[in-house]
């Protein structure tokens, strides 16, 4: 599992996440990705190289999305694999989470 | 379904499961079972292998869990076996569904996501053992 900053703007933060969010990816990477999103900005995450989705990331990406909520700030979910797109749909997190194909379409919805 | 099944054991440590969802995935690629298949078979093993591992024992270590995994036309069945406290995650509730971020509770989607990829799941307690059997579907199609 790793991550990596694909911009850094004022009003945002657009991280990729690779490799198997399951029990020990989220351990390798949850603490830093709390800290990369710690300011006070919208943070879009890039879903497209996340080849494996369980229960313990779905923990991890609402627990993000509650901390940025908390700021004011809204936490976008760009581009899953199909196999991760129905997972997030079972598990109705695209209902409190919004999810967009694509990085045009993640920051459409950050503005609306 | 009458052919002998893959079967390993391994002990209930987190290193220990993420070897034998390791060696289970490479059974099933060289059976020709595709990804969504492979998918849901590493699923059940990490969401109802990790139950085990974190609530099962309390915190005892070095204890058996036991995997078997069938391939048949259409269907991949896995079982697993543990000798740990009696769990029925066929009866576990459904996690509430939130209609806002704020009301939405962090954990307890595991068996939901297992249950919704998943064709069947069966439990059964056979004297001090529980025993889980999950079908999934072999292809996506």
């Amino acid at each position: 599992m790793d991550l990596e900053i694909l911009e850094e703007s004022e009003s945002l933060t657009r991280v990729a996440l690779k490799g198997r969010l399951d029990t020990a990816g989220v351990d390798r990477i949850e603490t830093r990705l709390n800290a990369v999103l710690g300011g006070r900005k919208h943070a879009l995450l890039d879903l497209s190289d996340v080849t494996f989705l369980s229960s313990l990331g779905i923990r991890m990406l609402i627990s993000v999305a509650k901390m940025l909520d908390r700021r004011g700030q809204k936490l976008v979910l760009v581009a899953p694999r199909p196999l991760i797109d129905q997972a997030l749909r079972h598990s109705s997190l695209d209902e409190i989470i919004p999810v967009a194909a694509d990085v045009d379409g993640a920051r459409m919805l950050l503005n609306s | 379904m009458s052919d002998a099944p893959f079967a390993l054991a391994f002990p209930n440590d987190a290193a220990s499961l993420a070897g034998a969802r390791r060696k289970v995935q490479e059974h099933l690629e060289a059976c020709g079972v595709d990804e969504t298949a492979l998918h849901a078979v590493d699923l059940v093993l990490e969401e109802l292998g990790g139950n085990v591992l974190r609530y099962g024992y309390d915190g005892a270590s070095g204890r058996p869990i036991h995997v078997e995994v069938w391939t048949a036309p259409g269907i991949v069945r896995v079982a697993l076996t543990d000798d740990a406290r009696p769990f029925d995650p066929t009866r576990h509730p459904e996690p509430a569904r939130a209609s806002s971020l704020r009301e939405a509770r962090i954990g307890g989607h595991g068996i939901s996501l297992v249950r919704k990829f998943a064709r069947s799941m069966r439990y059964r307690r056979d004297g001090e053992k529980n025993r889980i059997e999950v079908e999934v579907a072999r292809s996506a199609g």
